[in-house]
C-alpha cells in the first residue's frame, strides 16, 4: 500500500512535469494526499484561503501595478536619459549607462522581466550605436535585469517573506546593498571586457540640455526615494509603501499625459496587474496548503537531518544550499523554488545560526541569478523575445556577468553584514 | 438553430470575460484607494480605521480568485513548459485536455469544500466590518465557479482580455 505522502509527491512531480499550472498542481497533490489518507479535504480549501488572507502580501499586486504605471508613463525613457547624463561620457559609457538605468528602474519596479521589457530595446540600440556588438549588448541588458528583482521594491522578496514568515521590511531593505554590489560587479566586468574594444562615448550635453534632463527625470527618480525612503525612515510599512508607489505612479501618468491618460492603457494596466497578481496570490495560497502537509510529514526536519549528516559547519551548509539553489536555477523557475523549496529550507537557517533575513535575501539572490542562467531562465527568454535574438547567440557573452553575480553571491553569503547592516541600523531586524 | 446557440454563447462568453476583468480592475482600484486612504488618515489626521485593513484584505482575496480565472483564459498561471514544448503535437493535445480535466476536478473540490466552510462556519461576524464570514469565505466557491466557467468555455471561444505586457510599451528609438 502506497503511503499518502508518496502519492502526493508522485502526483505533484507528474503534474508539474506535464506542464500543469503550479498552483493547481500543489492543490491537487494535497487533495490526493488527503484522499489516500482518508482524511477530509476541507483543510485544502481552508489552508488555501488562509495562505492568501495576509495583509502584507498586498504589496505584490501594488508593486506590480506601480511598475506598470511607471512603464506606461514613460519612465524607462526618462531614466535612461538621466543615466546617459551621469555616466555616458566615460569610455565604454553606454555599457555603464545600461547598468545605471537598470539600477534606477529596479528602484521603481520589482521584477527583472519588467526591466527587460521596458528598457531592453532602447538599451541595446543605444549600446550598438556606440560600437558594442549586438550580442554583448543583449547579454549585458539581460544580466543587469537581475537588479530589478533584488533592489527594493522586489516582488520575489515580498513573496519569500510571505511564505516563510520572515520580516518583509527587513528583507526588502536588506536587498539594497546586494543590488548595488551587483551593479558595481557588472561595471567591473564591463570595464575589463571593453578595455580594448573601440567604444565611443556619448557626446557632451550642453548645460541647458543637462538641466532639462535632470528636471524632467526628477519626478521619476522620486519613486525609488518614496519606496526606499518611506520604508527606511519607518514612515511606511512595505504594504503602505507599495500603495504610495501606486499613488505616485498614477500622478506621474496623469502628468506625463497632461491630465488625459489613455483610458484603454489604464484599463489594461489594472486588469493585467490584477490578473498576474491573482495567479501569484493563488500560488501563495496553494503553497500554504503544500507546506502545511510537508510540515506535518516532518519534511523540513528530514532535510535538516540529511544535510547535518554531511556537515554541521554553517559555512559548508550555506555552500551546499547555494549550490543546490544555483543548480535549481539552471533548470527550474524561481516561483516553484520560492513556494516549495524555501519553506523547507528556511528552518535550517535558525539551526545553523544564520539570521532569517540574511538567509532569505541570500536565497532570493540565488534564485534571481537563476532567471538569467540557461537552459531555463525567465529573464533570458524574455530578453530573447524582446530583443528578437536567439538565446544561443546571447549566452556566450554572458559569462563575465555570471561571474560578477556569483562573486556578489559569495560576498553576501559569507559577509552577512552586507545584507544586515542597513535593516539593523533602521531597527527592522 | 445550432448556429444561433453558438452565437448566443459567444456573446455570453465575451460579456462574462469583460465582467470578470472589470471586477478584477475594480477590486485592485478599491484596494489601492483604501490603503492610500488609511495612510493619509493616519499620518495627516492621526486616525486609524480598522475596517480599512479588513476591506482591502478581503477584496484582495476576491481579486486573487477572479484574477486567477482571467489568468486561466490568458494562460498566465506559472507552469513548467520545458517538457510540454518538446512533446509531439498529438501528445501535447492529449496532455492539454487532461490538464483541463484535472484542473476542473481540483476546482470542483475547492468549490464544494469552500461552500461547505462558508455555510457551516460563516455565521460569525468579522471584528471590524461586522459582515458575516459567509461573504468572506464565499470567495472560494465563487472563484472556483468563475475558473470552472473559463475552463469550460476556453476551448471554444477566443480570449477577450489581453494581458500582454508588450502592448503598452512605447517604442522609443533614440
Amino acid at each position: 500500500m502506497i503511503s499518502a505522502f508518496a502519492a502526493m509527491l508522485i502526483a505533484f512531480a507528474v503534474l508539474t512535469l506535464f506542464g500543469f499550472p503550479l498552483s493547481f498542481a500543489m492543490l491537487l497533490a494535497c487533495i490526493t494526499y488527503f484522499f489516500v489518507a482518508g482524511e477530509p479535504f476541507y483543510l485544502v480549501a481552508q489552508q488555501f484561503f488562509n495562505g492568501m488572507d495576509i495583509f502584507t502580501i498586498m504589496a505584490i499586486p501594488f508593486f506590480m501595478l506601480a511598475g506598470d504605471l511607471m512603464v506606461a508613463s514613460g519612465t524607462a525613457d526618462k531614466l535612461l536619459r538621466f543615466a546617459q547624463l551621469l555616466v555616458g561620457r566615460v569610455r565604454g559609457g553606454t555599457g555603464y549607462v545600461n547598468i545605471v538605468a537598470s539600477m534606477l528602474f529596479g528602484g521603481c519596479s520589482g521584477s527583472s522581466v519588467a526591466d527587460i521589457a521596458a528598457l531592453g530595446r532602447m538599451q541595446v540600440s543605444m549600446m550598438e550605436k556606440s560600437g558594442f556588438s549586438r550580442e554583448f549588448s543583449a547579454a549585458l541588458t539581460i544580466s543587469t535585469s537581475i537588479k530589478g528583482a533584488i533592489i527594493p521594491p522586489s516582488i520575489p522578496i515580498v513573496l519569500v517573506g510571505a511564505v516563510t514568515g520572515t520580516s518583509i521590511g527587513g528583507m526588502l531593505i536588506g536587498g539594497l546593498v546586494p543590488g548595488l554590489l551587483v551593479a558595481i560587479a557588472m561595471a567591473v566586468a564591463v570595464f575589463f571586457t571593453t578595455r580594448r574594444a573601440g567604444i565611443l562615448s556619448l557626446p557632451r550635453k550642453t548645460w541647458r540640455q543637462a538641466l532639462r534632463i535632470v528636471l524632467e527625470s526628477l519626478p521619476f527618480l522620486a519613486m525609488p526615494g518614496i519606496i526606499l525612503g518611506g520604508i527606511l525612515s519607518g514612515v511606511f510599512t512595505p504594504t503602505e509603501a507599495s500603495a504610495a508607489a501606486v499613488g505616485w505612479g498614477f500622478i506621474l501618468l496623469m502628468v506625463s499625459s497632461r491630465g488625459r491618460p489613455d483610458l484603454a492603457v489604464l484599463w489594461r494596466v489594472f486588469v493585467r496587474s490584477g490578473t498576474l497578481a491573482g495567479a501569484v496570490l493563488m500560488l501563495t495560497g496553494a503553497s500554504n496548503v503544500f507546506s502545511w502537509v510537508l510540515a506535518s510529514e516532518q519534511v523540513p526536519a528530514l532535510i535538516a537531518e540529511t544535510i547535518f549528516a554531511i556537515t554541521e559547519n554553517p559555512i559548508l551548509v550555506l555552500l551546499i544550499i547555494n549550490i543546490f539553489l544555483l543548480i535549481w536555477g539552471l533548470f527550474m523557475d524561481m516561483l516553484p523554488a520560492i513556494f516549495i523549496v524555501l519553506p523547507i529550507l528556511m528552518p535550517l537557517s535558525v539551526e545553523i545560526g544564520v539570521d532569517p533575513v540574511h538567509f532569505g535575501v541570500m536565497a532570493t539572490f540565488n534564485l534571481v541569478i537563476g532567471l538569467i542562467t540557461p537552459p531555463y531562465g525567465t529573464a533570458l527568454f524574455t530578453g530573447a523575445i524582446v530583443l528578437n535574438m536567439p538565446i544561443e547567440r546571447i549566452v556566450g557573452h554572458m559569462w563575465p556577468f555570471f561571474l560578477a553575480a556569483l562573486a556578489v553571491l559569495m560576498l553576501i553569503t559569507y559577509v552577512p553584514e552586507t545584507v544586515l547592516f542597513l535593516p539593523r541600523m533602521m531597527g527592522l531586524l | 438553430m445550432k448556429f444561433q446557440i453558438a452565437r448566443v454563447l459567444a456573446r455570453f462568453d465575451h460579456a462574462q470575460q469583460m465582467f470578470i476583468a472589470a471586477l478584477v480592475a475594480f477590486s485592485l482600484l478599491l484596494m489601492v484607494s483604501t490603503v492610500i486612504f488609511l495612510v493619509v488618515a493616519r499620518y495627516v489626521f492621526g486616525i486609524g480605521y480598522f475596517w480599512g485593513e479588513e476591506l482591502a484584505r478581503y477584496t484582495m482575496i476576491y481579486m486573487a480568485f477572479l484574477g486567477g480565472s482571467v489568468a486561466i483564459r490568458a494562460e498566465q498561471h506559472p507552469r513548467l513548459t520545458i517538457f510540454v514544448s518538446m512533446m509531439p503535437a498529438g501528445l501535447a493535445r492529449v496532455v492539454a485536455m487532461l490538464t483541463r480535466l484535472l484542473m476542473a476536478v481540483t476546482l470542483v473540490v475547492l468549490f464544494v469544500q469552500g461552500l461547505d466552510i462558508a455555510l457551516n462556519e460563516g455565521r460569525m461576524r468579522t471584528p471590524a466590518l461586522r459582515i458575516t464570514y459567509f461573504w468572506v469565505f464565499m470567495a472560494v466557491p465563487i472563484g472556483a465557479a468563475a475558473m470552472l466557467l473559463q475552463l469550460a468555455l476556453g476551448p471554444f471561444f477566443p480570449n477577450a482580455v489581453s494581458v500582454n505586457e508588450e502592448d503598452d510599451i512605447e517604442e522609443v528609438t533614440e
